[in-house]
C-alpha cells in the first residue's frame, strides 16, 4: 500500500490533497517512509508542523498539531527538511525534536523582534551569538551570484574540507508581511519575492489561491501564463550560461548570451510587457495585461531560434572548461528532491510542467542528462530553451484549447506550483475571510544549499563562484 | 537545428560579437569613475541588472566607468536591496572604507525607500534617511540601459 493510501486511511483530511495525523502516525512515517517518497519542502508554526511530500510524482501535506512548541523533526528522515525546521524556529520558536541541524538560519542576532511570526514575538534583548564556525570566509560581494549568499569554509592541501552556507543577511520579512492582506494586495510584493521567477513565483502563488477559492483561469489565460512562464526560463537561462561562460572566461559564450538576453529584454518592452516580465501574472477575473500575446509570441520564437545554434556552437566550444566542475550526484537528487536543470542534468527527470492542465505535452522533449556537472547543466539549459521555443509555437498554434473541466471543492486553502527555470516553486497558501491566515514557499535553491558542501568537497576554493552560478543558486526566495 | 563548433563558429561568433559592440561614450569629461556594488537585501533583480550593465551589452568601460572589488577602490557605491538591519553595518563599512570625495547612488525602489519591502523587525526601507543619498536611480529595477544613461548623467554634473 502506498504511503498517500495509508494516509488516506487514517488521517483527517483537511485540504484537497492535505491530511492531519496524530503524532504516532507522523512519526511512523518518519521511520518507515522508502524511496519512493520524497520531501519538498517542510515548514512548521505554532499550531502544526507540516511536510510537502511527493509519492511517484503526487504532491500532498502531512501535518501534526505542534504540542509544546515542539514535534519531531522532518529531517529525522528526509535530509532537505533542515532549512524549513531552521527558519521555523527562528520565525515561530518552535522546536523540532532530534533534528539534523539546530543552528539559526535566519535571525543572525540584528532583528528587533525574537520569533517574529509567533503569536506573542519578543522583543529582543541582547544579541544571538552568530553560530558560524572557523574558517575562510567569502562574502556575497565576492560570488559570481548575485543575491547574498556567504560561504565559510576550510581547505586542507587546497581542496575544500568543510563548508557552510549562510544567508540569514537577505531576509526582508515577507511571510509576516503578506500576513492579513487579501491574495491581490499580496500579490506585488510575492511578484518580487525572486528575480529567479518574476514569473514563476507569482504564478505559483496565483496557482494555490485559485485552488483556495475553487477558481480555474480561462484557458486563453492558462496559455498565456504557460508562455510567459517559458519566456523567462529562456531569459534566465542565458542569464545561468552567461555567468557560467564568465567564470570559465568563455567571454564570447557570455556576450553570445548577454545579446541575446537583451534582444529578448526589447522584445518584451516592444510588445508591452516589462523587459523582465514583472507583474505580468493576475489573478483568474482579472484579465491578461499581454494585449498581442500571439505576435509576441511569434516574435520571440522567429527571434531566438537562429540564436540557439551559435550559443550551443559555442557551449560546445568551451566545454573543457565546465566538465568535470561541481558534480552532482544521482543519490543526492533523488534524496532531496532537487529539481529543475539542476535535478534533470543529475539524472532526476521530473518537470512541475507535466501536471499543469492544458500543457502540450509532446513539446518537452529533453530527457535529461546523469553527469551532474557544469558542462551538464550548461548543455541541459539550451535544450531546454530549445524546448521552451517549440512549447511556445504549440501554444500559440492551439491558443485557448479547452481540457478536461475540473471542479475542484472550496477549501479555503491551496497549494501551487510552477516549474521556474531554476526549478520547482511550491507556494500554500492559506485563506481566512479572504485574507492570508498562512502562506509557506518553497524555492528550488532550498535544496540545493542542503547539497553544497558535498559538491564542493574536494574543490578549490576559486571553484565555488563557477559552482554557484553553474548550480543556479539564488538565495532570495529562500530567505524571504 | 544545425550545431556547428569549431573555427568557422568561432570566426562568425566573434565577427557577431563586433558587429555588435556598443559605442563607448567617448567625450564623457573627468577621469574613470570607480563603481562598487552593494546589495543589501532584495529580490536581486537590481543585481542582476548591474551584472548586465557590466556585460557587454553596455559600453560601461569605454565611457570611462570601472566596476572594482572592493570599497576601497571605489568612487561611487551602488546600492540595489531594501537594507536589512543585518546588512546595515555592511554598508556602512563599505561607505566608511571608501577614499573622499565619494557617492552613493540607490539603485531601484527598493534602495531608494524599500520598493515593496516596508520597514520592519528585519529591514529598514531603502538608504534615504539612513544615509547622504547622492542620486537614485528610479525602477523595479531599471534596466541597465536606464542605470548607465542615469550614470553618465551624474557623472556630467
Ligand atoms: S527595486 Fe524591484 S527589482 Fe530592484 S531589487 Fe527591489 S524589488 Fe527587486
Amino acid at each position: 500500500m502506498s504511503l498517500l493510501s495509508a494516509i488516506m486511511q487514517h488521517g483527517e483530511r483537511v485540504g484537497l490533497s492535505h491530511y492531519r495525523v496524530d503524532n504516532q502516525i507522523w512519526q511512523g512515517v518518519l521511520q518507515h517512509a522508502d524511496k519512493t517518497v520524497s520531501l519538498i519542502a517542510s515548514w512548521a508554526d505554532e499550531d502544526y508542523a507540516t511536510m510537502l511530500l511527493l509519492e511517484d510524482e503526487l504532491p500532498f501535506l502531512l501535518s501534526v498539531p505542534v504540542e509544546k512548541r515542539r514535534y519531531y523533526a522532518p529531517s529525522m528522515r528526509f535530509l532537505a527538511a533542515q532549512w524549513g525546521e531552521r527558519m521555523a524556529r527562528d520565525l515561530w520558536g518552535v522546536e523540532p525534536l532530534f533534528a539534523l541541524d539546530d543552528r539559526s538560519a535566519l535571525d543572525n542576532g540584528s532583528w528587533t523582534l525574537t520569533w517574529p511570526m509567533a503569536r506573542e514575538p519578543i522583543p529582543v534583548q541582547g544579541k544571538v551569538h552568530d553560530e558560524r564556525e572557523e574558517g575562510y570566509e567569502l562574502k556575497a560581494a565576492c560570488l559570481a551570484v548575485p543575491g547574498l549568499l556567504d560561504l565559510t569554509y576550510n581547505v586542507s592541501k587546497g581542496l575544500i574540507t568543510k563548508l557552510d552556507v549562510h544567508i540569514a543577511s537577505g531576509h526582508r520579512g515577507i511571510l509576516s508581511q503578506v500576513k492579513g492582506l487579501s491574495p491581490q494586495e499580496a500579490l506585488p510584493l510575492i511578484s518580487r519575492v525572486s528575480a529567479g521567477g518574476f514569473v514563476a513565483h507569482p504564478l505559483a502563488f496565483v496557482r494555490a489561491v485559485e485552488q483556495a477559492q475553487a477558481k480555474v483561469p480561462l484557458p486563453q489565460e492558462r496559455d498565456i501564463r504557460f508562455i510567459l512562464l517559458e519566456v523567462e526560463r529562456i531569459s534566465l537561462h542565458l542569464f545561468d550560461i552567461g555567468l557560467v561562460a564568465r567564470c570559465v572566461k568563455a567571454d564570447l559564450l557570455a556576450t553570445h548570451c548577454d545579446h541575446a538576453r537583451e534582444v529578448l529584454a526589447q522584445l518584451c518592452s516592444q510588445y508591452g510587457v516589462s523587459r523582465r516580465l514583472t507583474d505580468t501574472v493576475r489573478f483568474w477575473d482579472e484579465g491578461s495585461k499581454v494585449s498581442e500575446i500571439v505576435p509576441f509570441a511569434q516574435a520571440v520564437t522567429e527571434t531566438m531560434q537562429p540564436l540557439l545554434p551559435r550559443l550551443t556552437g559555442l557551449n560546445r566550444l568551451f566545454s573543457s572548461r565546465m566538465e568535470g566542475i561541481a558534480i552532482l550526484s544521482p543519490e543526492h537528487v533523488w534524496g532531496y528532491a532537487i529539481g529543475g536543470v539542476t535535478g534533470r542534468a543529475s539524472g532526476r527527470y521530473i518537470d512541475m510542467r507535466s501536471m499543469d492542465v492544458g500543457m502540450r505535452l509532446d513539446a518537452l522533449r529533453a530527457s535529461g542528462r546523469h553527469e551532474g556537472c557544469a558542462l551538464a547543466r550548461n548543455g541541459q539549459r539550451l535544450l531546454e530553451i530549445r524546448d521552451s521555443l517549440y512549447l511556445i509555437q504549440r501554444i500559440i498554434a492551439s491558443l485557448g484549447i479547452e481540457d478536461e473541466a475540473q471542479t475542484i471543492p472550496m477549501t479555503g486553502e491551496g497549494l501551487g506550483v510552477a516549474e521556474g527555470a531554476r526549478g520547482d516553486i511550491w507556494y500554500w497558501v492559506k485563506l481566512l475571510h479572504g485574507k492570508i491566515e498562512n502562506l509557506q514557499v518553497r524555492d528550488p535553491t532550498q535544496p540545493v544549499l542542503c547539497v553544497l558542501e558535498g559538491i564542493m568537497r574536494g574543490h578549490q576554493p576559486d571553484d565555488i563562484p563557477l559552482a554557484l552560478a553553474s548550480l543556479g543558486i539564488s538565495p532570495a526566495g529562500v530567505v524571504l | 537545428m544545425t550545431v556547428r563548433s569549431g573555427p568557422s563558429t568561432l570566426l562568425l561568433a566573434l565577427m557577431d560579437a563586433y558587429r555588435w559592440r556598443p559605442a563607448s561614450v567617448k567625450n564623457r569629461a573627468g577621469s574613470i569613475i570607480r563603481l562598487y556594488p552593494i546589495e543589501t537585501g532584495s529580490c536581486e533583480g537590481c543585481a542582476m541588472e548591474i551584472s548586465a550593465l557590466n556585460g557587454s551589452t553596455i559600453p560601461l568601460e569605454g565611457s570611462g566607468f570601472q566596476i572594482v572589488k572592493a570599497p576601497e577602490e571605489a568612487d561611487w557605491l551602488l546600492v540595489t536591496g531594501a537594507v536589512t538591519r543585518s546588512r546595515i553595518g555592511a554598508l556602512a563599512e563599505a561607505w566608511n572604507a571608501m577614499p573622499q570625495r565619494k557617492s552613493l547612488v540607490a539603485i531601484g525602489a527598493c534602495a531608494q525607500n524599500g520598493g515593496p519591502f516596508k520597514a520592519d523587525y528585519a529591514t529598514l526601507g531603502g538608504v534615504e534617511g539612513l544615509i547622504q543619498v547622492y542620486r537614485s536611480i528610479p525602477g523595479c529595477p531599471p534596466s541597465p540601459h536606464e542605470i548607465f544613461q542615469a550614470l553618465l548623467a551624474l557623472a556630467e554634473g
